[in-house]
Parts: structure tokens; sequence; C-alpha cells
């Protein structure tokens, strides 16, 4: 019997009289943006941001914490059933981002792939990068230049992700409010800035 | 005062700009610089020199002089000739007292000079000592380049950006842009940097040239080379790190190869008078020219050793200047050269006895590779006597040379620009005002290693970087010590390749800073926020940190403690592994169960501190200081890559946050918002126990390191926020407050429980510590046995004891104990409590003042106050009120 | 300091710049059992400190992995990477 079920937060209860949320650690950003939030699967979702539109046609930055984040270590499956997006660091450990509500089967289908499963939604704030200057908003955070890649990223070790046109930058939750200053100030000269997580295009993820 | 319209010219005189210089209005041309268009307007002299504020004017047009250094727009120290002209710009001198043309500190040209050789600061102003601080004001005034305002802002925003190439191409003359478009051909990723205007070297120069330059970047442009100008390496360090400047970003290139195609600096002659206004190079020549279609003199002498004074004459001729004189090195080399001024302009040279009326002397003395680049990536240069120049000999692996650089091209039998002359007024040095007298002053009192006299004299220490002198030295080195070039060797060539300012290499201001999941609630609550190593952390809640501490023992305090480290420690093998690397025994620990360790090093030095809980049978959960999270999780994975046992170590630090709800209500708090049983029956103090809080499942260890009954939530950390408003919500009832870190101080410090690093340092080991009850010396092994076995074989020398002062006073953190008049010891911490009413502390004390009741003697503010000591906790020594 | 450094763990990312990194310093060798005053203040403070080709530890923090590199404090030029056997 593990002793691990508190990381998981997708084992919150509402029924003891009690509305557990979950918010990202840079959702005081997202408020002083001006966001408008959504609660979705338990999560305080900053969905639409004012002046999205134009940010989104140089470098849109958003807020995507509220994946779910599993890490399987030792026997790494090559794949498994479900909408997941992978980051290979070694040979023997990944990382897998899931749709929150996912958490559970990933979890589930990674262990039964013979994986040691620990879950890292908790551990990790992702930020997207979308947009014709998203590279160059991701050359002025990291010296990172073949994804997905886990190296420094404005002094913090950090993973970039490559999706379609989009780079994920998953990180330490703790570094949330330093990391988002850092993308939105070098967005900003190149005409960028906050996006909601509706407005990223092709879909919340 | 421009040139009929040439079709190659840079400036389009459609488009006009205006900037201010000394607060008048100059104007110029779109594609015009700073420099250009002062010199449209007639400016001639551009700086004052460094010490003996000489005149000095445009030389070189292509950034490498120091002779046009002004502040624009605030920014000191800017090369006007190679900064574009922006409509607006403020621009003024610097380092004159008065105005260019009248600088009243140029009296030490007149008056100072002979009397100011080098070292002559140093000497002179060395006596009487007390009055160097007004000697120093003064000099400080009177030498130096722009003033920095200490109290600037940023004023301008720089920011860096990563790339990665396979090639990387320095300077794009035609050699480089032929190795360029070669490398990309060959399907490399390959990018080309040029410090010009745009690609294209000497060409750009040559009215002819231009379209065969322009030709050449659409070629290497088509063959997919990525090409930057204005854009200077700066330097070549190892790694294939190359940092350029391109206007306000810096851009740090990787590069598995870089190809140097830098090209070759102009040297000067030396002769009397040769920093002269209007005593030019001839890139100033053809730049003015064509570039900007300027006249850069009525009548000039051109001093030539090769083709390219020849060159210049075609420049010149094509602007209308009468060409006095060539004097051709080639047909019949002068023995001297002397030039005479008229307010600091060039108004004759006389060559050999002759004398010729001109303002403008163009010195086409041979050019030197400019290897320095090269030199920085670890290239070895040699000197080359045939044709008097130093050029690169070895090249590392990943690095090639390519064109003039290399000293190709340059002409096998080419005289060495020639020392004409020698005295007061033959500089060697522009930037540092260094004169062949110089020089031969320093050798003179000894300084006869070409190093020792750089340092003693600066010359090649100026903003040229050594670009204009170092050669020049050398040969002066070599003729006064009657030694060969090649003997003296070249000094150090070191970035940045040219001047740099600050703020591109610093960057952008930001701070790698980590918060909690509940650091903006704390900021809500009126949290003086503060530095604890890489966090921002709350120091208290309100002025009153004594009164917040209160609130514990009077009903609940809420503290965030999510900065503890925490490491899960998972595998068949956990508890042995914890077994060798703290001093006591963990494999034994009941799962659901928890008990305090330290860390020591095989020095047995006590590095870090903690609770470790059993989740399961090979599951442990290991909290560290806040602090000391990323060094332990190393430390941890480190024995294992050598242990190699069954386990596994996982950094859970950000992914779990962490609430201590303290006080004599906690119990009631967590009743209401947890659904398991907490009576103390079933769940016991050092338990560890699963619940949910409030809906959020979480690990609970009902630990206390505040003396109060107290409950750790652990949880997963998005649920900061929500968690943290609700225990507030809920716990109203019992006036529920906040606690930051100092009032956290006081009350520990009324358990003595020690903070590691405060309470200890690099010298603490468990036994002097008082913490013997924790060393299971009995244990087979464990990682700083046998430091501490030798500790206790030699016998203990101090003790951390715990100390109360009577008479109320409180000595400073790190205060010394004196014993028989002598240091011996110091306090670690110490507070005044409230709740104790008195002052307490703990210390480390000769061994002999460790039992209860001694006293000692603290030095205050010089008097010695006695303090008592005390080995017991002083708040609820029994520990009643924890396990309540 | 801007030399790259192959991590053994992480082959695929190629060449990495040193800041990923941190250096533990030399391989030291630990005695095996209860030593001597002297002998155990030599295995915690004694380096060897060589100005050449030496063995030392390193920490990848992308994949928080110790591996060992040979290493010439010269030029530092590294000559072999290895996991800890």
């Amino acid at each position: 019997m593990s002793g691990l079920t508190f990381l998981s937060p997708d084992r919150a209860r509402s029924d003891l009289g009690f509305s557990p949320v979950l918010t990202s650690p840079m959702d005081r950003h997202q408020r002083e943006h001006g966001a408008t939030f959504e609660e979705r699967d338990g999560w305080r979702v900053p969905v639409s941001i004012p002046g999205e539109q134009e940010h989104l046609e140089h470098a849109g930055i958003a807020d995507l914490s509220h994946l779910g984040k599993t890490e399987v270590s030792g026997n790494v499956p090559d794949a498994i059933v479900g909408d997941t997006v992978w980051h290979r660091i070694t040979a023997v450990k990944a990382i897998v981002l899931c749709p929150f509500p996912q958490t559970a089967a990933v979890r589930a289908r990674l262990g039964e792939a013979g994986g040691t499963v620990l879950d890292v939604t908790g551990m990790y704030g992702v930020l997207a990068i979308v947009g014709p200057e998203a590279l160059t908003v991701v050359r002025r955070m990291t010296p990172l230049h073949r994804f997905p890649a886990t190296g420094d990223v404005s002094h913090v070790t950090a993973h970039v992700l490559e999706r379609e046109s989009a780079y994920w930058i998953v990180f330490p939750q703790e570094y949330g409010h330093y990391l988002w200053e850092v993308a939105l100030d070098a967005a900003e000269p190149l005409g960028g800035g906050p996006i909601g997580v509706d407005a990223i295009p092709g879909g919340r993820s | 005062m421009r040139l009929p319209a040439q079709a190659h010219e840079r400036i389009d005189r459609s488009k006009p700009i205006a900037f201010a210089f000394e607060g008048r209005t100059i104007e110029g041309f779109e594609g015009d610089t700073i420099g250009s268009a002062l010199f449209a307007a007639g400016q001639r002299i551009f700086s004052r020199s460094f010490k003996y504020h000489r005149r000095r004017g445009l030389q070189c047009c292509t950034g490498h002089c120091a002779n046009c250094l002004m502040t624009v727009d605030g920014v000191p120290n800017v090369r006007v000739c190679t900064l574009s002209a922006t409509e607006g710009a403020v621009v003024n001198a610097q380092n004159v007292l008065g105005s260019l043309e009248r600088d009243w500190m140029a009296a030490t040209d007149k008056l100072g000079k002979p009397f100011t050789p080098p070292g002559f600061y140093y000497k002179t102003f060395i006596r009487p000592k007390r009055l160097w601080p007004l000697y120093e004001k003064f000099l400080r005034n009177a030498a130096g380049l722009g003033p920095l305002d200490p109290d600037a802002e940023r004023s301008q925003r720089y920011d860096v950006e990563h790339r990665q190439v396979e090639t990387l191409v320095i300077g794009g003359g035609k050699a480089g842009l032929d190795a360029a478009t070669e490398a990309a051909q060959r399907g490399k990723h390959v990018a080309l940097v040029d410090e010009g205007p745009e690609a294209g070297g000497d060409l750009l120069a040559d009215p002819d040239g231009i379209a065969e330059a322009r030709a050449l970047v659409d070629r290497a442009r088509e063959a997919g080379v990525d090409i930057l100008a204005p854009a200077t390496a700066i330097g070549i360090y190892e790694g294939g790190l190359v940092p350029v400047e391109y206007g306000n970003l810096l851009i740090r290139f990787r590069a598995e190869h870089v190809v140097g195609a830098t090209g070759t600096t102009d040297q000067p002659f030396i002769f009397p008078g040769n920093d002269l206004v209007g005593v030019v190079f001839p890139t100033a020549v053809r730049r003015l020219v064509n570039f900007w279609s300027l006249k850069p003199g009525e009548r000039a002498v051109v001093l030539a050793v090769d083709d390219r004074g020849l060159t210049a004459i075609d420049d010149l001729r094509r602007a209308g200047v009468s060409i006095a004189e060539l004097v051709d090195f080639r047909e019949s080399k002068p023995r001297s050269i002397s030039a005479t001024a008229r307010k600091g302009h060039v108004r004759q040279l006389t060559v050999d006895g002759k004398s010729i009326d001109c303002d403008l002397v163009v010195m086409a003395g041979s050019p030197q590779p400019a290897y320095q680049l090269l030199a920085h990536a670890g290239a070895t240069v040699g000197y080359d006597a045939s044709r008097g120049i130093f050029v690169p000999t070895e090249l590392p692996d990943s690095v090639s040379a390519v064109g003039a650089v290399t000293g190709e091209g340059l002409g096998d039998v080419a005289t060495p620009a020639p020392l004409l002359g020698e005295g007061r007024d033959c500089f060697v040095c522009y930037c540092e005002d260094q004169t062949t007298k110089d020089l031969k002053y320093a050798i003179a009192e000894g300084y006869d290693s070409l190093q020792l006299a750089k340092r003693y004299t600066t010359v090649t220490m100026g903003p040229c970087q050594g670009k204009l002198c170092h050669l020049n030295s050398i040969r002066v080195y070599a003729k006064e010590t009657h030694t060969q070039e090649d003997e003296i060797g070249t000094t150090t060539a070191r970035p940045p390749w040219t001047p740099v300012s600050m703020g591109l290499l610093a960057g952008r201001p930001h701070d790698p800073a980590k918060r909690t999941s509940m650091h903006h609630r704390h900021k809500d609550m009126g949290a003086r926020v503060f530095w604890t190593g890489a966090w921002r952390r709350p120091h208290s809640y309100g002025a009153d940190t004594h009164a917040e501490a209160q609130k514990v023992h009077e009903s609940i305090g809420i503290i965030d403690v999510s900065t503890l480290g925490k490491l899960l420690v998972k595998g068949p093998d956990a508890g042995a592994f914890l077994d060798r690397l703290y001093p006591n025994r963990f494999s034994d620990l009941k799962v659901g169960r928890i008990r305090y360790g330290i860390l020591t090093s095989d020095a047995g030095r006590i590095f870090d501190d903690g609770t470790i809980g059993r989740l399961s049978e090979d599951e442990y959960y290991v909290t560290t200081t806040s602090t000391g999270a990323d060094g332990v999780h190393q430390w941890f994975l480190w024995w294992n890559a050598v242990w190699h046992m069954d386990v596994t170590c996982t950094n859970l630090t950000g992914a779990v946050s962490a609430i201590n709800v303290a006080g004599p209500n906690a119990r009631k708090l967590m009743e209401k918002v947890t659904d398991i049983d907490v009576s103390n029956e079933a769940f016991t103090y050092l338990d560890a126990k699963h619940a949910h809080i409030a809906g959020v499942p979480a690990l609970i260890l009902r630990i206390g390191f505040v003396g109060e009954l107290g409950y750790e939530i652990h949880f997963s950390s998005p649920f900061g926020e929500y968690l943290l408003d609700t225990l507030f919500e809920q716990g109203k009832t019992w006036n529920a407050a906040p606690f930051g870190l100092e009032p956290q101080r006081i009350l520990r410090l009324e358990k003595t429980h020690i903070l590691v690093g405060q309470d200890t340092d690099g010298e603490s080991n468990p036994l002097e510590a008082a913490m013997s009850w924790i060393v299971k010396l009995d244990k087979e092994e464990f990682v700083g046995k046998w430091a501490i076995e030798q500790v206790k074989d030699r016998g203990l020398n101090w003790m951390l004891v715990g100390f109360e002062m009577p008479n109320g006073r409180v000595p400073v953190e790190g205060a010394q104990i004196v014993v028989d008049g002598k240091s011996s010891g110091r306090i670690t911490s110490v507070r005044w409590s409230a709740q104790l009413d008195k002052t307490i502390g703990m210390a480390v004390v000769p061994i002999q003042f460790a039992e209860e009741g001694s006293t000692f003697d603290v030095r205050i503010d010089g008097a010695l106050e006695p303090a008592i000591v005390k080995t017991k906790p002083f708040f609820d020594p029994d520990g009643t009120h924890l396990r309540a | 300091m801007s030399f790259l450094l192959t991590c053994p763990y992480c082959l695929d990312a190629g060449p990495r710049p040193v800041e990923e990194f941190r250096c533990s310093g030399e391989v030291t060798r630990r005695p095996k059992s209860a030593p001597s005053v002297r002998e155990l203040n030599t295995y915690i403070y004694f380096r060897d400190n060589v100005a050449g080709i030496h063995r030392e530890w390193w920490f990848h923090r992308a994949c928080e992995q110790w591996f060992l590199a040979e290493r010439d404090t010269r030029t530092n030029k590294v000559m072999k990477i290895e996991v800890p056997a």
C-alpha cells in the first residue's frame, strides 16, 4: 500500500462539506492581466485575457498549469492509450502530460506497463508560448535548441517541449511567478503578451 | 559641405535627421553616423585625450580608435563614428572642462607633460598621506573618460538571445563571405557576423567593390547563411561560445566551428604630432568620401608602405582634395617625419627636412592581422619578421582562419610602419596618452619586460584594447632594449574585442526567486517578505513579532512551511539506505511514525536536519531544512551512485506545500476540517497520517517545532491558496492568526531546537552540539561515524547550551563569550521571549561551562554581562504541551 | 567556464553547457574500515589538485544523475565520461 496518495490532487473530495479548488502558480499574474476565469475539472483556469488576439499575432503566453503531470521511471513504456504528451528525459525516466481528468487513468496504465509512477501534477507549472515570435521568446529564455529537452531556462532547470508551433515550458512550480515575468518580459518588446488558454490555436492543450 | 551625390553613398539625402550636440542642432541624413553628421557640420575636434586633454579628431571611422568617444543620450563612451544618427539624440562631449575647442584642462599638456611620466601620480601624491582624499578627488576629475551617474536607472533595454549554429563566421569581407557560402553549400547551418554597417568588408569602401560585395552577400544568403550586421563578436570562449553585440541584443552564439575572417587593423606611424587632428588612417578617408560623401580635407600628404595608400589617393582626388605629397616608403624610406599644428590641427608635415603645408595626413602603414579573437579561442601568435607583423600560427581544433587575418595577401616585403621620431609628442598609445618617451622612461626605471611595462605605463590598456598600440609598443621595446620583436612576444589578448556596455552584459533584471503556492496570500495579509536563500518568505505580519509569537501560545498560529525540503526515499533498501546516511536508525521506524534526524558528513559535521516519516514498508518521507533541500537531495543521490542500493530518491519540495497549525486550540480546528479521529489517543505525537483536510488529500505529521500542539499538513501545491483560506476561515472561532519566520524563531528558541547553520557551523559535530543521544555508534556504519568516534576519543572541548541573561539584556548573535579575558565561544541565537519574560539564547561554550547553572560572561558593547547555562528547553521542558 | 559536457544518461541531448551541471570535485578514495585520524583527515581534506587530467564527479541537473568524467583541468577538455560502477 503506497503512502503517496496525497500527491494526487485528483483525489480531492467535494463531498465533505468543502469545495477544494486548484490554482496555478501564475494565478496572481492572470488576475492582474484581467483574465476571465472558469472552474474546469477543479482548476481555476484563465480562459481569456484582454488583448490576447493582438498578442497572438506575435507571441502569446498562456498558463497551462492545469494539465495532469505524471512521472514514470524504471520501466518506461513506449506508449499508452490516452491523450498524452511525452518527454523522455533518459531511458529510465519520462514525464507524461495529459488532460487533468485523465491523470488517474494515465497513472494506472503506466503502472500496468511496469513503470514506477509518481503524480507530479503539483510539482510543475506549465506555460505555453505560441505565435510567430514564439521561438524568439524561447531563445531569449534558454540555450536549449532541440526539443523536447531539459536544461537551463532563465536560471531554472525546466523541460521545454515543442507542440506544433507552440513551446511548452514545464518548470518547478515555485518559480511560476518568476518565469511568467521573464516570459512576458521577453515577449513584450516583440509585441507579445498574455493569452487565455482558449485562445491557444488548436485547442486547449 | 557634402560632395555632389554619388551613386554608392550611404546617406539618403531625402531623409534629413536632426540631433543635439552640445546644445546645438546638427542636421544630417539617414545613413549618417553621429560622427559623419558632425564632420559634415564642420566639427573636427571629437574628443580630448585621456591625460593631456589634447585635441583629437576622427582617425579610423571604424570604431577601433578612442578618438570619438562621446556621451549619447546619457550613455558615456560611445564611439560616434559608427553609431547611426537618430532623430532627437542628445550628444555631448566628455572629459572636457569647458568645451572641445577650449578645454581648460589642456594646460596639463603644456605645463604638466614634461613632469608627468608613468607612475607620476603614485609617486607624487603619496605625501602627505592625509591629503590623498583631496588629491584623489581632483585626479578623478582630471583624468578619465565619460562620467557615470551613480543614481542612473537602466537607460536602455538590453536583451539576451541564444542561438546555435554549426559554423559561425566572424567578419564579412570577401574571405568571410566565401567561407560562409562554401560551408552553407556543404549543408551546414551557418551564421556570419560583421561589425561594419553591412557585410562586405573592405570591398564596401571601394566604389567599384560595392556591387561585388552585395553580390557576395546575396550569394551567401541564397546558400542559407544568416548574415547579421552591424554585429560585433565580443570574444570567443570555450565550447564555441561567441557573444555578439547586435544593437541592444546580446546574441550568445554556440558554434561547433568558428571561422575568424577578421581582416586587419591599420597601424599608426610614430612621429612627433602623430595624434593631431587631421592625421588619419586610410579607412577614415575611404569611409568619409565613399560612405557619406564628405571631403576629408583640402591638402593631403599620404604616407604609404603599400598600395592602400594609392587607393586612398584615388578617393581623395575624387573628393577634390589636392595631393601635396605622396611619400611612398617602397621608393625611399624617410628618416624623419614630424608634424606641426595650429590649435591641434595638423598644419605642416616635415619629411626629411622638407616642409609641406597640409591639413590632412593619411597614414597607410602596415596593416596588422586582427588576430585577437582567434587568440581568445587559444590560437598562438608569432612574429613574422619579414613583414613586421604578428600572425596567428596554430589554431585550436574547432577554429579556423581565412583571409587577411592569416597574413595572406599582405605582401611579402611590406615595410613595417616605421618609427620616425622620438620624444614627447610621439604617441604610441593614443587612448592612454603614452609616448615613446614614456616607454623609454619605464624601461630606464627597470620595467624591462613588456608585461611589466604594460601594467606600469598602461600602454595597450585603453579603450582601443591595444588594436592601435600593441604592435608599436613592441617595436619601441625591441628598439630600446636591442632585442627582436619575436623575443619580446605579445601580451595576452582577452575579451572583449571591443568595449561593451555593461547593460548589454547584464541583460534583463530578473531574480530567480522561489515562492510558495501561498505567497500572494501572505502579501495580501500584510506580510513583510524577505529573502531566505532562494525563497521569498514572510518575516512577520506586523511590527510586533512578540505578539505574533504569543498568538501561537494562546490559541492557534498558522505558518507556511512549504519551503521545507521534502524527499521521497523509496525502495526495498530505503530503511537500510537511511541507516547509512543518518547517525540514528530508521529501518526500525514503524509505518506511520516519525523520527527526527541530523545529517553528518564524513568529517562528522552536522549539515542538515529534519524529520523522517515512514509512509509504507518501502517509502520514507524525509524533510530537510529550507535551504538544504537541493543539497541533501544531491547528497542522497551521490551516495547511492556509490552504494548502488535498491532505492530511489525524488525531490518533492515544490510538489508539496505544507502548513503548520500550532497552538493549544489546533486540535479543535483539525477536528472541524478533517474526517479522521484527531484525538490525542488516535493521533499521537510523532504520528504521520493520511486524511482529507477540507477535501484536500493530505499527509499530516504531528510534530512541533514551536513548542505547542501542532500538525504539519502536507498536500499537493496547487491547493495552497484554497487550503490556507479555508483554515483561516474555519479557524476564525479561535482567532487563528498567521505567523512569520521571526516569531517562529522566538518560539523554537524557547524549545532550544537548533537551526542548522545558525546554531551550528562547519565545525559542529553532534556530540558537541549536545545531541549525543541521536548518535548510534553501535551501528555498523553511517556517514560520519569514524569522525564522531574520533571526537569521542579525543574528548569534548565545546558544548552547545541554552542560556538566560539575568539582567535582561539582549546581546547580538555572534557576540563573544569571554573567559579569563579571552574570547572563548560565542552566542549563536538570542531573543527576548515574551512568553518567558526573559532573554534566552543558545551558545557554544567551553566544555567546563556545559553544566546546568554555570555562569559565563558575554561581551555586550564592550562590557561583560553574566549569562546562566540552561541545559533543558526554556518552555515546556517536559513536553506536556507538545504531547497534550 | 563555458565548456560543454555530455551526460552519459542523456546521450541523445548531445553536449550541454556546463551550467547545467554541478562539479563535485575529484574522485577520492574512501577508507574501507575505521581509519586512523591521519587517514581520515587525508581522505577528507587532501586533494591531488592536478594540473592535467583527473577524474571527477559531476551531477546533471536535467536528469538528476551523477556521473564521472576525466577532464584536463588546464584546457577543460573532457576525455571520457562514465556511469559510476
